[in-house]
C-alpha cells in the first residue's frame, strides 16, 4: 500500500501546527503526541511537505462492547468485546486547509485500517467526530452508525472497508 | 521511681489528618503514626486505649541500656496491634480501587453489530472514491 504519511517524527517542528478550530488537536501534536508513541498508546502519521508538518491522524487499537443481546445472538456472538481500529485524531493546518487533504489523510488511514486487517482481526473502524458536522459526515457521505454509548463515536464494518478495496482492485484490472 | 501523687492518666490524643502520640505518666512519647489515615488511627487508638501504655501507674522506668523484658514484650504488642490496624487500612484501600472508568467504552447494540458483521452494507460511492485518493 502506497502511504502519504510518514511516522511520526519527533524532529519535525510540530509547535507551529494550527488546525485553527480545535485548539486541542494543536496541542496533542505538540505536546503529548510523542508521549503516546513512547508508551505505544497510539501511532500518529504525518503528512508533510518540504520540512512542514501541514496535517496528522492518530490510530490506535479498541474494542467494542456489546449490549443487549438475545438468547439466539449469545449462541452465535462472541461474549468477548470485539476488536477495532480507532481513528481518535485527526486535523489539517491553516494554510492547507481547503484544498482537500483532510480526505486525503482520511483515505491513508482506510488503507492502514485496511492493511492491519490483513494481519490481525479488526471486526470494525472507530472514528471519533470532532463535532456533530463531521458525524453526519461520517454517517450521511460514508456509511459509518453511531455507537449506542456516544453518537459523536461512529462504527463502520471492517467487511463494507474490505469490499470497496476489492472492487477498487477489480476496477483498476 | 514514679509516685503515686504524680501520677496522671496517660493521654491519648490524635491529630485529624496523621499521627497518634499515646505518652506514658512520665511524659515520653511512646508511640506514634505517621501519615495514616482515618481508618488507622480509628484501629491504632483503640487498640492502644486499652494498652499497658495507657494505663496510670503501671509503667515503669529503666535504663535504657538494659531494658525490662516484661517491656519489650510489652512494646511488640503495641507494634503487633499497630500492624494490625495498617492490615485493616491496606483492606480499605483496596476496597477503593475498584472504580473502572466506562466513559470511554464504545458500545454497540447487538442487532446493529450483528447485522454489520453478517451482512456487511454495500460501500457508499463516497467510500469508495475517497479511498481512491492519494
Amino acid at each position: 500500500m502506497d502511504f502519504i504519511t510518514c511516522d511520526f517524527d519527533k524532529l519535525i517542528d510540530r509547535t507551529a501546527f494550527d488546525c485553527k478550530i480545535h485548539q486541542d488537536l494543536n496541542a496533542y501534536i505538540a505536546q503529548h503526541a510523542g508521549q503516546d508513541e513512547k508508551r505505544n498508546l497510539s501511532r500518529t502519521f504525518m503528512y508533510i511537505e518540504e520540512g512542514v508538518l501541514l496535517g496528522y491522524y492518530t490510530l490506535a487499537n479498541a474494542s467494542i462492547a456489546l449490549n443487549e443481546l438475545s438468547e439466539e445472538q449469545k449462541k452465535k456472538m462472541p461474549r468477548y468485546p470485539m476488536p477495532a481500529v480507532l481513528l481518535s485524531r485527526l486535523a489539517v493546518d491553516r494554510s492547507a486547509q481547503g484544498k482537500g487533504l483532510g480526505l486525503r489523510l482520511m483515505s491513508d488511514f482506510f488503507r492502514r485500517v485496511h492493511t492491519v486487517s490483513k494481519q490481525s482481526g479488526v471486526a470494525f473502524v472507530v472514528v471519533d467526530a470532532k463535532d456533530q458536522g463531521a458525524a453526519d459526515f461520517y454517517r450521511g457521505k460514508l456509511g459509518f452508525v453511531p455507537s449506542t454509548s456516544n453518537p459523536l463515536r461512529l462504527v463502520l464494518s471492517t467487511a463494507t472497508l474490505i469490499q470497496a478495496f476489492q472492487s477498487q482492485k477489480q476496477a483498476s484490472r | 521511681m514514679n509516685k503515686p501523687a504524680h501520677q496522671k492518666p496517660a493521654r491519648l490524643a490524635a491529630s485529624k489528618k496523621t499521627s497518634i502520640f499515646v505518652r506514658g505518666r512520665d511524659g515520653r512519647i511512646s508511640a506514634a503514626l505517621l501519615n495514616a489515615d482515618v481508618v488507622v488511627e480509628r484501629h491504632a487508638m483503640k487498640s492502644l486505649a486499652s494498652s499497658a501504655l495507657s494505663q496510670a501507674g503501671s509503667v515503669k522506668t529503666h535504663s535504657a541500656r538494659a531494658p525490662h523484658l516484661s517491656n519489650i514484650e510489652r512494646e511488640l504488642a503495641e507494634l503487633r496491634k499497630v500492624v494490625a490496624a495498617l492490615a485493616v487500612r491496606s483492606v480499605a484501600h483496596e476496597e477503593k480501587a475498584a472504580d473502572f472508568d466506562v466513559v470511554s467504552i464504545t458500545v454497540l447494540d447487538a442487532d446493529t453489530a450483528y447485522q454489520l458483521l453478517d451482512s456487511p452494507p454495500e460501500p457508499t460511492e463516497a467510500l469508495r472514491n475517497l479511498i481512491a485518493l492519494r
